[in-house]
């Protein structure tokens, strides 16, 4: 009995934890462009000085 | 997507103006400035544009949005101008237009979508809380526990009867105001009837207990919504008209200096200044000797209009050859240009809600079921006031309208999804049920059945290889649209060295090439056409036309088959109008010439069941006042503004995709209402004769509404 209830509460407080989480991260605008980092993430390669583009401008 | 129309597009150096830029740049050091960038379409483009601040000095960040094709930058003003930061976006072969009030507008529509992703965050972490300890408590959770598990169950429905159905408390109460039942009535209703009732039995000791049906159901409602309106969402995030035009800014001419300056700050009376491609802002009388102008996007004229000093010049007109000075007669918002504008624009923001079928419906059903419940509890009432009470609310839990609540706009939202993937953009989806009455079909001509550009009838062949050279070179400085269709025909032909090269409006450009005078003329007379001719004598006359789209006539034949009155309509001349008509086959009677944009307006409302099918800020007033509005792609991205579909690609077969797929949806639709009928009739008639408690009525609901989630998601998946 006693062992649930402490179970109850921890997985409350999980919970809890998962959900201020998620609405810190939608607050800091993590969330606001769910389309853009998808695309992103498919040329993601190391940040250097891109030459085609320096010739372009 | 190049948009050469955009007036200003080789010329950023405004946006360094003191007086003009507060007006596009912000954040606290103004160092930062929003575009609209057309032709981000990959991965590669989003690379390219946010690696520019490892290429390009003083630019400290530059973030892109793909979906709403937005540019958020931020500069190191000593080091890098705005001006030379766009002209670098444009090299990478975008067209970045500086946005004005719309960032407003963005972060407003960013702290809402925020707001309503918290909320569904509570009601999913609520629902699912209180549904493993309900399903305890289904399971055979006896005793202390058994309490427990229902008072932590009502502690976590707090915060969903408070926050998470606010929403629909405000939508009550708003539709109530507006004297009409919505969809939130119930859903307020059963929030808070549900929240009382279930409280007073949980604090009594008592069973029937629904804390878990009422925030899963709230749940479901809330992502089936959001899920529809994020599809509706990710497009048509454009700028504001003016921005979409250039019109917010000027070149103004003071004391023979050219300067730009804030469009509201002109003045009746004041010199203004204008390049060729650009769009004319007030109405004017032009000061300089000649001009030539193009009306297309006022009227759907082809051909450009050549003027002379002390001619007045209409806003919305554009400069086609040379540059141009005006004296302002009339600010734009007094301007015939600035009314269609301004019209345009409170359409756009107006709600323009079309009440659909599932909300008739649910306002039938939610009023018989309340009648009924209440007509029950009164006359129920003295032979025993719980039962009575039970019964009612078991009838009130059980007719759920799932198939309105969610059903409905998860069939929409599916449909949302098909159309895109057709090149289909659909503003508000309702528009699927308008789009099932349609009769009439409206097409505008230029830019919606033919090329908005003009096309050179004789084949690049027939013409001889030094004839070619010699066009493509008294040509490669004008910007004429007869100019751009040499180009376009004669792509692999190579320029001449030219002398003496000259542009006069309305008549033609003249050169020495090779030590021989060359002009080539226009003729106003004949058409579309001009003639080259060399020591004044004639060598070769061209002839022009506007090029009929591919697939035009097929999708016109199909939809005439199945029904539909085809009616071509044009502010063109007669000629030009009746001759696109014939060869796609409208009959006499059913092609209008001379339009202007009140006149097609006037036609198209007084038509019952009308679509309009167009491109220009011509045909915005047409389309506003049809049933349904569908703008073509490749032309003014403003005609979005006016339209509630809009199809990406230029192909008119989309409009015959478009009937079949308003089809679909609504099957879908009358499918899930129908199940929801028998549902109810056969769920309402036991609840009040006992057969089902409040109980039972609760775990019917999510199963009925499973039911309809199936149904709709194997249909959409067809």
């Amino acid at each position: 009995m006693n062992i649930l209830v402490m179970m109850i509460a921890i997985s409350l407080w999980l919970a809890f934890i998962f959900l201020i989480g998620f609405i810190l991260n939608v607050a800091g605008g993590q969330l606001d462009d769910l389309e853009t980092p998808a695309n992103r993430m498919l040329d993601d390669e190391m940040e250097t000085q891109d030459e085609s583009i320096t010739q372009q401008l | 997507m190049q948009n050469e129309n955009l007036p200003g597009a080789h010329d950023f150096a405004y946006l360094d103006q003191a007086s003009l830029r507060d007006l596009y740049s912000h954040g606290k050091s103004q160092n930062q400035i929003c575009f609209y960038v057309s032709g981000i379409q990959c991965g590669k483009c989003i690379r390219k544009l946010e690696d520019l601040p490892l290429n390009l000095a003083g630019l400290k960040s530059l973030r892109v949005e793909m979906n709403k094709n937005l540019a958020y930058a931020e500069v190191d003003p000593k080091l890098l101008e705005f001006s030379t930061l766009a002209a670098a976006i444009q090299k990478l072969g975008f067209t970045p237009t500086a946005l004005t009030s719309v960032r407003d507008e963005i972060a407003a529509q960013k702290k809402s979508d925020r707001a309503e992703l918290i909320r569904l965050a509570v009601a999913a972490a609520c629902a699912g809380n209180i549904m493993t300890f309900s399903f305890a408590n289904y399971f055979g959770n006896t005793g202390s526990l058994r309490s427990v598990f229902s008072v932590l169950s009502f502690l976590l429905y707090l915060p969903v009867v408070t926050y998470v159905a606010y929403p629909f408390y405000v939508g009550a109460i708003n539709s109530l105001r507006r004297k009409e039942i919505s969809i939130d009535l119930p859903m307020a209703i059963a929030s808070l009837a549900g929240f009382i009732f279930s409280s007073i039995q949980l604090f009594r000791g008592q069973e029937n207990i629904y804390f878990d049906s009422l925030s899963g159901f709230l749940f479901l409602i809330l992502i089936s919504r959001w899920s529809q309106r994020r599809l509706q969402r990710n497009f048509l995030n454009l700028g504001h008209l003016t921005d979409n035009f250039g019109l917010e800014r000027v070149r103004i001419v003071q004391a023979g200096q050219i300067s730009w300056t804030k469009a509201s700050s002109l003045k009746i009376g004041d010199h203004i200044h204008l390049e060729s491609g650009e769009t004319v802002p007030v109405d004017g009388d032009l000061i300089s000797q000649r001009a030539q102008i193009s009306l297309s996007w006022l009227s759907g004229e082809s051909k450009p209009l050549s003027v002379t000093a002390g001619s007045r010049v209409p806003a919305g007109s554009k400069v086609v050859s040379t540059d141009a000075t005006l004296q302002v007669r009339e600010l734009i918002r007094n301007t015939e240009f600035g009314k269609i504008l301004a019209t345009v624009e409170r359409f756009s923001l107006s709600k323009n809600r079309i009440i659909s079928l599932s909300d008739r419906w649910a306002q039938r059903l939610l009023v018989f079921v309340f009648t009924v419940a209440t007509i029950y509890l009164a006359a129920a009432w003295s032979t025993g006031a719980e039962d009575a009470i039970g019964r009612a609310l078991a009838l009130i839990i059980v007719a759920c309208p799932c198939a309105m609540a969610f059903g409905t706009p998860l069939a929409l939202a599916s449909a949302l999804k098909k159309a895109r993937s057709q090149g289909i953009l659909i503003r508000d989806a309702n528009v699927l049920e308008k789009c099932e009455n349609i009769k009439t079909l409206f097409f505008d001509k230029t830019g919606t059945l033919t090329e908005s550009e003009l096309s050179l009838e004789v084949e690049s062949e027939a013409v001889a290889a030094k004839i070619r050279s010699i066009v493509l070179t008294l040509e490669s400085y004008s910007q004429h649209p007869m100019a751009y269709a040499f180009r376009q025909a004669f792509p692999d032909d190579l320029c001449l060295i030219a002398e003496n090269w000259k542009e006069t409006p309305g008549e033609g450009v003249s050169a020495t090439i090779e030590n021989e005078f060359y002009e080539l003329k226009r003729n106003p007379s004949v058409g579309m056409s001009c003639t080259l001719f060399k020591n004044g004598e004639s060598l070769k006359t061209f002839n022009f036309r506007a090029k009929i789209l591919p697939g035009a006539l097929d999708t016109l034949t199909k939809l005439r088959l199945k029904g539909f009155k085809t009616v071509l309509i044009s502010g063109d001349s007669e000629e030009v109008t009746r001759q696109i008509g014939q060869a796609l086959n409208f009959k006499n009677h059913e092609v209008l010439f001379g339009m202007s944009p009140t006149d097609k307006a006037n036609l198209v409302a007084q038509t019952p069941h009308a679509m309009m099918i167009g491109d220009g800020i011509n045909d915005s007033l047409a389309m506003i006042k049809a049933d349904v509005g569908v703008a073509v792609a490749g032309s003014v991205e403003s005609a979005l503004k006016s339209s509630q579909i809009y199809l990406n690609e230029k192909s008119l077969d989309r409009i015959s995709f478009l009937f079949k797929l308003s089809r679909e949806t609504l099957n879908s639709i009358k499918i899930n209402l129908s199940l929801s009928v028998i549902y109810n009739v056969i769920a309402g008639t036991l609840a009040l004769t006992g057969f089902i408690t409040p109980l039972v009525a609760a775990l019917l609901m999510p199963l009925s509404s499973g039911v309809i989630l199936v149904v709709t998601w194997v249909r959409g998946r067809k």
